[in-house]
C-alpha cells in the first residue's frame, strides 16, 4: 500500500482533490451555512473569519457559500461542455479516421479550419451569437473543443486502422458501424479518457474565463469565474473575493491535470516501463 | 487438376507514394487455386506478395485484374455484396497477437463470425465455439484471456480458430507462423495441415522461408517485383529451380546441416530494387548471373516449359 | 542453487571472453524472474559460438551482460566474465565504456533503431574511433572510409555522407558491422544480425561475419533462433532453454548426434529444403515439440525442459540435471547421461 501511494502519490493527490469537491459539490445546501445569494448575511466586506471563513463580499454574502454552492455549477458547467465536445468530437473523428473517402478529407479540413482559431474566440464568437448566459457558455465552449477532441481522435484512430486486427474484422466481414463500435471505440477509449480529464480542467477554465467577461454565468450565479469577475472591483481592499474563487479554480484544474497525467503514464506502456 | 475454386487473373495493383511516385506493387499476376489445394508463394520483402494477399483477400481492390471465385469477379464489388463472399475467404495474419481484437475476449473473437453470419442459431454459438476450441488444441479455460494474456501460439491458433469457424473455401495465409518459435511454429504448421485434410481448404501460403513452403504446399510460386518468376509444383521447384532467381533463393536458405556438402551457390549481387523504379526488361537482371543484353531490353513472359512449371526468363 | 559446473572444455584456456557461472535475474515487486540461470560458456579467438534457443531463453540478456549493458537494478548479474583473463564483472561504468568498442563489440537485430538518424554515417563512424583512441580527424575519416569497404560497401565517399535512412536494411547492417569493426575488437557479439533480413541478404551479411573471423581472429558469439543459419556457420553451439545451456558441442557433432531432449526436438521441428518428405501430399508433418515456450519466472528446482519432456522422470522434475561431458567438448545437462 504505501508503495502504491509512492508511484501514485499524484494521482491520488489529484482524486482526492476531486473526490472532496464533488462531495462538497453534491451536499453544497447542507455544507454551505447559508443560501449562495442570501445578502447581508453578515457584515459587508469582513475578511475572512471564524463565522465567515473566505470573508464576505459587498452585499454581505458568505463567499463560503458562495464558492461552495459555486462548485456544482463549475461541475455541471465542466460535465456538459466535455459531453458536448468529446461526445462530437469522438465521433467526427472516429468518422474521419475510419473512412478512406472524399468524407475524411472533407471533415479533417473543417475541423482543420476550426483547430486554427483560438479556442476561447470560437466560444466568445458563439456566445456573442447565442447571448450571453451559463447554459450558452457551456454550449461554447463544448463546442469550441470539438476541434481538439476530434484530431486527437481521428490521430489514434488512424495508429489503430492501420493495425492487424481491424484488417481481420474486416475479412470476417464486420460492417462499417461494427468496425467502429467494436474494433475502434474500444482502443481509443483509454486515450480519449486521458484527453478528456485533461479537457474537463481546459473546459473549466473557458468557461470562468467567459464567466468573467460578463458573457458566462449571470449575475448573481456564484459560478467561479463570475465570482473572480465580481471580486475584481474590490481587489485591493478585500483581496478574499479573487484569492478563494481563484485557488479553487486552480485546485481543480491542478487535480485533474495529475489525475489526466497520471492515466496517460498508465495507459502508455513506454511511459510505465520508465519508472 | 481439379475444378480451380480461385482463378487470379492479370492482377495489377500500384500505389501512389507520398512523393507522387508509382509503386508496382503488383504487376500482372495470374495463377489457379484447385480445391484442397497449397500454393505457396515466396519472395523476399518488398516484392508485392502481402499486396497480393491483401487483394486475395479484398482488403484491397486490384487495379485491373479479375479475381474469379467459382468463376465470378469478386475484385471489385462493393462491401455489401462482399459480405456473403466474406465466408468463403478467410485470411491468417503474421502478427497473431495484434491481428486480435485486444478488448475482445478469445471465446468472443471466435464467436464473432459465427454471430455476424448466422452460422449457427444463437444459442448454439457456446457450443461451437467450444468445438473451435478443441479443434484447434486450445484449452477451453481460455475463453476467457485477452490476447495480451496468451501467448503468440495461442493466438494464431485463436486466429485459425476464427478462420474456420465460417467454414471457408479459402485460406490466405500471410507469414502466419513467421513470428512464432521453432518448436511452436512445427505445432501451427501441423494444425494447418491438419484443417486443411479435415476440411478440404485450399490455402494461398505466403512466406519467404523457401523450405517451410517446401514443407507444406503443392505448388510454388516464386515471386520478384511484383510479378510470378516461376510456378510449379513444389517438389520440383525445390529438387530443380529453373529461374535463376528460384536458385539464388534457394541456394540462399540455409540448412540445418553443417556436414552437407556445400552447394556452389550461384552469385546473387546486390538487392531487391525499389517497386518504384524497377529495372527494365527483365527486372531480375541487374542481379542476375547469367544476364544478357537482350535481358534489359526485353520482358521474359512467363511461359511453360514442360510438365506444369511455368517460368519467366530467356534462358530457361 | 549455488552449484558451480566448471567448463569441461579442452580449449577453455584459450578462450578470450568466457562467462563462468553467469546468471542474470530481473527483481520487480516481489517477483524474481531469472533469465540466466547459471550458465557458463566462452568463445576463443578465430572461433564462432552460436547460442541459440527460442524467445525468451535469455540469449540476448546473456549477451548484454556480456558487454555490462543491463541496467542494475533491475537487473542483478552474478558469476564471472574474463575478457582475456582479466575479470570484468563489477568494473565501474567507465572502464566498461572503454571495453565496449574497444574489445568488445556488438551488432543488433535493428540497425536502424541502433544507429542515430540525425548523424551521418561518418560522424557515427569516426565517433567511436575517435573516443578509443588518439587520432586525428582526417584520420578517423580514413579509418572509416577502410572500414565501409572492409563491410563490402562500395562507393564508400557517398555512403559517408549518407544518412541511414538512406540507406538499405542489409547495408546499415553492414554500417554497423563497420562501426563494431571501428576498433578492431578481439569480441564481437552478434544478435539476431540477420533476422530482420531476407534470406539473400541474410547469406551476405552472414559471409561477411564469418569473413572477419577468419581474416582477423575475431571470437564471434553469434545469437540467434535460426539452426540453419547456426549449422552453416557456427564452429560450436551451446543451446539454451529457459535461462539455462542444455547442450554445448562442435556444430557437426551437435547436428550429428544431438544429446538433449529439446535440442533433438528443435533439430527435428525444422522444416528442410533436403529433408526427404517434401510436397508428397498429405503425409507431410512436421515434429513437435508439446507444450509452449515457458515465460520467464523464478528458477525452477529441477530441469526446465520436463513438462514437454517425452522422458521426463521425477528425478527431472525435482534435481537439476548436472553438465556431464559425453563426447570431448559435448556437454549435456540431462538426467538420461548421469552417471
Amino acid at each position: 500500500m504505501a508503495k502504491f501511494l509512492s508511484r501514485y502519490f499524484n494521482a491520488v493527490f489529484g482524486l482526492s482533490i476531486l473526490v472532496v469537491i464533488g462531495l462538497v459539490a453534491l451536499f453544497a445546501p447542507h455544507i454551505a451555512p447559508y443560501e449562495a445569494d442570501r445578502i447581508f448575511a453578515g457584515p459587508r466586506l469582513s475578511p475572512p473569519s471564524a463565522a465567515y471563513p473566505f470573508g464576505t463580499d459587498a452585499l454581505g454574502r458568505d463567499m463560503f457559500s458562495r464558492v461552495v454552492h459555486g462548485a456544482r455549477l463549475t461541475a455541471y458547467v465542466g460535465t456538459i461542455a466535455l459531453v458536448i465536445g468529446l461526445g462530437a468530437g469522438a465521433v467526427v473523428g472516429l468518422a474521419a479516421g475510419y473512412s478512406r473517402t472524399w468524407l475524411r478529407g472533407f471533415l479533417m479540413r473543417v475541423i482543420d479550419l476550426l483547430y486554427s482559431f483560438p479556442g476561447l474566440l470560437i466560444a466568445l464568437a458563439l456566445v456573442a451569437f447565442i447571448g450571453p448566459s451559463l447554459e450558452n457558455a457551456m454550449i461554447a465552449v463544448g463546442i469550441s473543443t470539438i476541434p481538439f477532441f476530434a484530431r486527437v481522435t481521428y490521430s489514434v484512430v488512424i495508429v489503430e486502422r492501420a493495425k492487424p486486427y481491424f484488417d481481420s474484422g474486416r475479412v470476417i466481414g464486420a460492417g462499417s458501424l461494427r468496425l467502429m463500435v467494436f474494433y475502434l471505440l474500444p482502443n481509443v477509449l483509454p486515450a480519449l479518457i486521458v484527453v478528456g480529464s485533461l479537457g474537463f480542467s481546459t473546459a473549466i477554465l473557458a468557461a470562468a474565463g467567459l464567466s468573467f467577461l460578463g458573457l458566462g454565468a449571470q449575475p448573481p450565479a456564484p459560478e467561479w469565474g463570475a465570482l473572480l469577475a465580481d471580486g475584481r472591483s474590490y481587489m485591493t481592499n478585500a483581496p478574499w473575493l479573487m484569492i478563494f474563487p481563484g485557488l479553487s479554480i486552480f485546485l481543480v484544474v491542478l487535480a485533474f491535470n495529475l489525475v489526466g497525467d497520471a492515466m496517460s503514464e498508465h495507459f502508455d506502456p513506454r511511459q510505465r516501463w520508465k519508472r | 487438376m481439379t475444378q480451380a475454386v480461385l482463378e487470379v487473373r492479370g492482377i495489377v495493383k500500384h500505389f501512389q507514394t507520398r512523393g507522387g511516385a508509382i509503386a508496382r506493387a503488383v504487376n500482372g499476376v495470374s495463377f489457379d487455386l484447385a480445391k484442397g489445394e497449397t500454393l505457396g508463394l515466396i519472395g523476399e520483402s518488398g516484392c508485392g506478395k502481402s499486396t497480393l494477399a491483401r487483394v486475395l483477400a479484398r482488403l484491397d481492390t486490384p487495379d485491373t485484374g479479375e479475381v474469379l471465385l467459382d468463376g465470378n469477379d469478386i475484385g471489385r464489388i462493393g462491401n455489401r455484396a462482399m459480405k456473403p463472399i466474406r465466408r468463403r475467404i478467410q485470411m491468417i495474419f503474421q502478427d497473431a497477437v495484434s491481428s486480435l481484437n485486444p478488448r475482445a475476449t478469445a471465446g468472443a473473437a471466435v464467436a464473432e463470425p459465427l454471430k455476424l453470419h448466422r452460422v449457427v442459431p444463437r444459442n448454439k454459438v457456446k457450443d461451437r465455439v467450444a468445438e473451435l476450441f478443441e479443434a484447434v488444441g486450445l484449452p477451453v479455460g481460455l475463453m476467457s484471456r485477452y490476447p495480451h494474456e496468451m501467448s503468440g501460439g495461442q493466438c494464431q491458433r485463436l486466429s485459425i480458430a476464427r478462420a474456420i469457424s465460417l467454414d471457408p473455401d479459402i485460406i490466405i495465409a500471410d507469414e502466419a507462423v513467421s513470428a512464432l518459435d521453432v518448436s511452436i511454429k512445427a505445432q501451427v504448421i501441423n494444425l494447418l495441415m491438419d484443417v486443411q485434410t479435415r476440411l478440404g481448404l485450399s490455402y494461398v501460403f505466403i512466406t519467404h522461408d523457401m523450405a517451410l513452403v517446401g514443407v507444406l504446399s503443392h505448388r510454388i510460386a516464386v515471386m520478384y517485383l511484383g510479378r510470378f518468376v516461376e510456378v510449379g509444383d513444389a517438389d520440383a521447384i525445390i529438387r530443380r529451380p529453373m529461374h535463376p532467381y528460384s536458385q539464388a533463393l534457394i541456394a540462399a536458405s540455409p540448412i540445418p546441416d553443417p556436414d552437407r556438402p556445400r552447394t556452389q551457390a550461384l552469385p546473387i549481387k546486390g538487392e531487391l530494387p525499389s517497386p518504384i523504379k524497377p529495372p527494365s526488361g527483365c527486372t531480375f537482371h541487374p542481379r542476375c548471373p547469367l544476364a544478357q543484353a537482350r535481358c534489359k531490353s526485353e520482358v521474359p513472359e512467363l511461359r511453360t516449359t514442360g510438365e506444369a512449371r511455368q517460368v519467366a526468363c530467356h534462358f530457361a | 542453487m549455488g552449484q558451480v559446473f566448471e567448463t569441461h572444455n579442452v580449449a577453455a584456456h584459450d578462450q578470450v571472453l568466457k562467462a563462468v557461472d553467469l546468471s542474470v535475474s530481473f527483481q520487480s515487486g516481489n517477483s524474481n524472474a531469472v533469465a540466466v540461470d547459471h550458465v557458463s560458456f566462452g568463445v576463443a579467438r578465430g572461433e564462432m559460438l552460436a547460442l541459440v534457443g527460442e524467445s525468451g531463453c535469455g540469449k540476448s540478456t546473456a549477451a548484454l551482460a556480456l558487454l555490462g549493458l543491463l541496467r542494475s537494478p533491475p537487473a542483478r548479474v552474478e558469476g564471472r566474465i574474463l575478457l582475456a583473463g582479466r575479470s570484468i564483472l563489477g568494473l565501474p561504468p567507465a572502464d566498461l565504456q572503454q571495453i565496449r568498442g574497444k574489445s568488445i563489440a556488438m551488432i543488433f537485430q535493428q540497425p536502424m533503431t541502433s544507429l542515430n538518424p540525425v548523424l551521418t554515417i561518418e560522424r557515427q563512424l569516426t565517433e567511436s574511433t575517435m573516443a578509443h583512441e588518439s587520432i586525428t580527424r582526417s584520420e578517423a575519416i580514413s579509418r572509416a572510409r577502410d572500414a565501409l569497404e572492409l563491410v563490402g560497401i562500395s562507393s564508400p565517399e557517398t555512403r559517408l555522407r549518407q544518412y541511414p535512412h538512406q540507406l538499405s536494411g542489409g547495408m546499415r547492417q553492414r554500417v554497423m558491422i563497420a562501426m563494431a569493426m571501428a576498433c578492431r575488437p578481439s569480441v564481437l557479439v552478434a544478435d539476431e544480425p540477420t533476422t530482420a533480413l531476407d534470406v539473400t541478404m541474410q547469406a551476405q551479411i552472414l559471409s561477411l561475419i564469418k569473413g572477419l573471423k577468419r581474416d582477423f581472429g575475431v571470437a564471434t558469439i553469434l545469437i540467434t533462433h535460426d539452426l540453419g543459419v547456426v549449422a552453416e556457420n557456427a564452429d560450436r553451439v551451446a543451446v539454451m532453454y529457459a535461462g539455462r545451456i542444455v547442450e554445448q558441442a562442435g556444430t557437426s557433432e551437435l547436428f550429428r548426434a544431438p544429446a538433449h531432449p529439446y535440442t533433438r526436438g528443435l533439430i527435428a521441428a525444422v522444416p528442410r529444403l533436403d529433408g526427404v518428405p517434401i510436397g508428397s501430399a498429405q503425409t507431410r508433418r512436421l515434429q513437435e515439440i508439446p507444450g509452449s515456450v515457458p515465460q520467464a519466472g523464478p528458477s525452477v528446482p529441477g530441469c526446465p525442459f520436463a513438462p514437454r519432456c517425452p522422458l521426463a522422470s521425477d528425478r527431472c522434475r525435482s534435481m537439476r540435471p548436472m553438465e556431464v561431458a559425453i563426447a570431448p567438448e559435448h556437454l549435456v545437462s540431462c538426467w538420461e547421461y548421469a552417471a
